[in-house]
């Protein structure tokens, strides 16, 4: 608990500190180190807590008016913030290399001051323990995240991101203020509350669901779920990589966190599980599609954000289901699942960020159809890019793979219940995973290709250097946990149904058997590993003082081969694309060849994002109908002051009355 | 009831899957003989892969200058992939080495995971060619995935199992009186998912070469000497194990002697070699945009035969 407050105190230092000094080079190294520091303070009490659940609260001697301003740990938080602070860390260590070269161009101050508030304000929406006080993490976490992302404002289209992302992330906020700020609310809610036992609402009106549908949207539009999620690939390939990497890695999280925290608090619908399903299926399936169709290697990234944090949603919404008809093996299958790809798509997305911004600092490139052969020049950066696209596609040796079986196998469980009430939603939860995984899988083989393998498509990618050495380590870490998770699957299986045990009793003996399912997949795995390294042996063997040559690769026999003819990304993910049209939106129109002499030959590809197209045109529309208000609207201060006494007035003719 | 054990290790399974292990270069000499007599040739000897894996395993290499240490590892991950594969499946409704629940989740993740390692190093060259093979292949991963996992899961509900050994343990003439139509609407989808994971006609021809329109054969058009012998080999062993299960669905006869029921399943796997040879003498590969169809034809088979099975 001190350490808990320890921690927070560090992040407040050290947004104060990295704005004193004058130098670049001593702002970078005190808000990097404080961050770190606060972060690894933050470790000890969260896996405290995850291994044996404590019940503490941290009460401030300032209270904010009608709360209690406490902060808590409990199993759910702490399996959120352990690896929240364990990517911020690393975070911070890898952004300290990352700013080095903006020297001379930018200042190191307010980048970190921002990056401690938004550490701080992650943990502490991950602990509070009244409605204000979660509001008030909330808006820091937005705010602090806005300036981050607008860190490279002279660029046009970035500010154009910021401005998406502020407006986005308040139109959530505001459902989040009428949860948070009903008569009686409470923060977490409680275990077990009968729906409208402590709330009081419109007559008449469903409370629980009002308030479940409050938290889908103000929650939902951080989680970057499909309509409210338009910022999510605008603002995050805009941000530094180092808070790319925060904000898909750990930021979505909190709005899967307020998700679950409301789930597990009442007794929920089956409309609530087919809502979730619905939303979460199409924001899978939407995001991936999108990933499909992009030329920014961060872009692509966040697009796959999307389709994780929709894939949690399935989880939840399987989970919901589950309780909602008494099934309680595929509740605790659902949410556990959830929980673990909360944590598998933590490190693997992070990973991939901090890949991608080792290539932006190494290249100084973002479009993948200009790079290529980089896996020669940044030979860390490559592997550790490879790894995690082996992790987020959710194939077999590595952490991902456990929680999209757990998916998998709970939609499985869901079809062989006795009643017919989880079928369709089951069903349409299994097809959306595989598809998924299948379409994840195309765009991370395609984008590893493009970016690392063959030979470079431009000069850029020609001279890329490897990162220093301080981003190098961070990356290094994470690709070498990455496997460990997959081995240690069934441990932090356990771990999730040990937190979920209060919430849902009994999860953990119904769930023995999986944890014993899933440590004979850990001996597979281990097999596949013998196997490969006998074989690598085998062969080693086998070619020892043979004649084994290199020449140039063998295209069918043709002779002058440019980098030029190389697969792209684009046309690698053209076909699919071309399958998924009117979910992508790309259109193409192709310059044919003509007459005995073509002149001209050409091929045009756009790509519109749909929903974010649609999301402006509803604001227009908005707009052009409220147009009559901007009369109100003067911007002279004593018409202002007129209306505020007018309203003064009208309240005390009203009292009077 | 459950007739398999699930977590334990069955250690008869070994035996099962070093056979598979000596007969799975044989699966091509049966195809290949099949479509010469179609064509009225004597063909090539019954034994020649075993012939072309032992002299590939006697040769040099010769590796491009544009590769690097990946690729290599894309046959020696996709050997493996295929060999852990072996292991999950049960034959002739014997259980394989190692079940659990939900292990055909792990089965489909370790075939996605050969293809992965295939598909990147085939753009390890900076091929053009090998670029479009891996791309064509990715892309019908797509519906041919979720075709095999939505068969499946039919086989998981009409035998209540999530394991493959047991699921295929318990499917036997009672079950196929009971649900027919079903397992046979299954089977057409696997045995159409098996056509294109395996790389036959009509999906793609094995025997093209240097032409647009191949799609495994372009992705190891830079492989020689014993990486080769391993991707070839490795396609035996995914040949057999899909046809040992597509055969223990197909062929559901339980004596409970388990010699018996392994040559069983043994001779339906080479009755599959005999119908891919068939299929592939008696029709033309599909024209490559309709590949996709076919497929997403395969899906809509499973998907109705687990819809018709929900209560």
């Amino acid at each position: 608990m001190t350490l808990f407050a320890a921690c927070l105190l560090t992040f407040l230092l050290g947004a104060l500190a990295s704005l004193l000094p004058r130098s670049f080079r001593a702002a970078n190294a005190l808000g990097s180190g404080f961050a770190a520091l606060g972060c690894l303070l933050g470790l000890v009490p969260a896996v405290q807590a995850l291994a044996s659940p404590q019940d503490w609260e941290l009460i401030l001697y300032w209270p904010p008016p009608w709360g209690l301003g406490a902060l808590g740990l409990d199993g759910i938080s702490a399996l959120f913030l352990t690896p929240a602070l364990g990517l911020m860390g690393l975070g911070a260590v890898y952004g300290r290399g990352y700013l080095a070269n903006m020297e001379g161009r930018k200042r190191a101050g307010p980048p970190w001051f921002f990056y401690n508030i938004l550490a701080a304000s992650i943990t502490g929406v991950f602990s509070a323990r009244d409605p204000l006080l979660l509001l008030l993490f909330w808006e820091g976490m937005a705010l602090s995240s806005y300036f981050l992302v607008c860190m490279e404002d002279r660029d046009g289209s970035v500010r154009r991101a910021g401005r998406i992302y502020l407006v986005a992330s308040h139109l959530g906020a505001a459902f989040l203020l009428a949860l948070c700020l009903q008569p009686g609310a409470s923060w977490p809610p409680a275990y077990g509350l009968a729906p409208g036992a402590s709330v009081t609402m419109l007559p008449g009106a469903d409370p629980a669901g009002l308030i479940f549908l409050l938290a889908l949207v103000g929650f939902g539009s951080k989680a970057g779920l499909a309509p409210l999620g338009v910022w999510l690939p605008e603002a995050h390939p805009a941000a530094p990589s180092h808070v790319s990497a925060v904000l898909s890695g750990v930021m979505i999280k909190t709005g899967v966190y307020g998700i679950l925290r409301v789930l597990l608090a009442y007794q929920p619908e089956p409309w609530w599980g087919w809502t979730l399903i619905a939303m979460g299926g199409g924001t899978a399936v939407l995001g991936v599609a999108g990933a499909l169709s992009q030329a920014e290697i961060k872009r692509l990234l966040a697009w796959s954000s999307m389709e994780n944090a929709g894939l949690m949603l399935l989880g939840l919404g399987l989970g919901t289901l589950g309780r909602a008809h008494d099934a309680p093996l595929v509740a605790a299958l659902g949410f556990s699942a959830a929980l673990i790809h909360m944590v598998n798509h933590g490190v693997f997305k992070s990973l991939l960020f901090f890949c991608a911004g080792s290539v932006l600092h190494g290249a100084g490139e973002r479009r993948m159809d200009q790079l290529g052969g980089l896996l020669k020049r940044m030979p860390a950066t490559g592997t550790a890019f490879l790894v995690a696209s082996l992790g987020i596609c959710g194939l077999p040796p590595l952490g991902g793979f456990a929680s999209e079986l757990l998916l998998g196998l709970a939609a499985m469980k869901g079809l062989l219940l006795p009643t017919s009430s989880l079928d369709i939603p089951s069903l349409a939860a299994l097809a959306a995973l595989i598809l998924c995984a299948g379409i994840a899988a195309a765009v991370f083989v395609g984008a590893f290709g493009a970016v690392f393998l063959g030979e470079p498509r431009s000069q850029a990618a020609q001279n890329a250097h490897e990162a220093p050495a301080l981003m190098r380590w961070p990356m290094i870490f994470l690709a070498c946990l990455a496997p460990l998770m997959g081995l240690c699957a069934p441990l932090l299986l356990n771990t999730a149904l040990g937190v979920l045990e209060p919430a849902l009793p009994g999860a953990q003996a119904l769930g023995a058997p999986l944890v014993t399912g899933l440590t004979t997949a850990s001996l597979v795995f281990a097999l596949l590993l013998a196997l490969f390294g006998g074989l690598f042996l085998l062969r080693r063997t086998l070619l020892r003082g043979r004649d084994v040559r290199t020449g140039p690769t063998w295209d069918c026999g043709y002779i002058a081969p440019t980098a030029r003819i190389q697969y792209t990304y684009s046309s690698f993910a053209q076909p699919l694309s071309e399958m998924f049209r009117s979910l992508t939106g790309s259109t193409g129109s192709a310059t044919r060849p003509w007459r005995l002499f073509p002149v001209r030959v050409g091929y045009f590809a756009e790509t519109q994002d749909r929903v974010l197209t649609a999301f402006l045109a509803a604001f227009n529309f908005m707009d052009a109908r409220l147009e009559a208000l901007h009369r109100l609207q003067q911007g002279q201060v004593h018409v202002y002051v007129l209306y505020i006494a007018a309203t003064l007035v009208a309240l005390l003719a009203w009292g009077l009355w | 009831m459950p007739l398999v054990d699930h977590n334990a290790v069955h250690w008869g399974a070994l035996a099962r899957a070093a056979l598979g292990l000596a007969l799975c270069p044989l699966l091509f000499g049966v195809i290949n003989r099949v479509k010469a007599k179609f064509a009225g040739r004597t063909g090539q000897p019954l034994l020649q892969t075993y012939f072309d894996l032992a002299r590939l395993l006697k040769k040099g290499a010769v590796y491009s200058r544009t590769t690097t240490w990946l690729f290599p590892m894309g046959p020696l991950l996709g050997l493996a992939c295929a060999l852990a594969a072996l292991c999950l499946a049960p034959l002739g409704g014997m259980p394989g080495l190692l079940s659990f629940e939900g292990d055909l989740f792990l089965f489909a993740g370790l075939l996605s995971l050969g293809r992965f390692a295939t598909a990147a190093a085939a753009l390890d060259t900076g091929s053009s060619f090998e670029g479009m093979g891996a791309s064509r292949e990715m892309q019908f991963a797509v519906p041919a995935e979720l075709a095999q996992i939505l068969g499946l899961a039919a086989l998981a509900q009409a035998t209540g199992s999530l394991s493959l050994s047991e699921m295929l343990a318990r499917i036997d003439m009672v079950r196929w009186e009971a649900a027919g139509p079903v397992l046979a609407l299954t089977g057409t989808a696997l045995f159409l998912v098996l056509l294109a994971e395996t790389c036959r006609i009509p999906v793609d021809d094995p025997n093209t070469h240097l032409e647009l329109t191949m799609i495994h054969e372009v992705m190891v058009l830079d492989h020689s000497g014993p990486d080769l012998a391993f991707i070839l080999y490795g396609q035996g062993v995914k040949m057999w194990t899909l046809c040992a299960m597509l055969a223990g669905l197909l062929a559901p006869v339980r004596s409970g002697d388990p010699l018996l029921d392994v040559s069983l399943g043994v001779a339906g796997v080479f009755a599959l070699a005999l119908v891919m040879g068939v299929v592939e003498s008696s029709m033309a590969r599909l024209r490559l945009l309709l590949v996709p169809r076919l497929l997403v034809g395969a899906t809509a088979l499973s998907a109705l035969a687990l819809i018709l099975l929900l209560r």
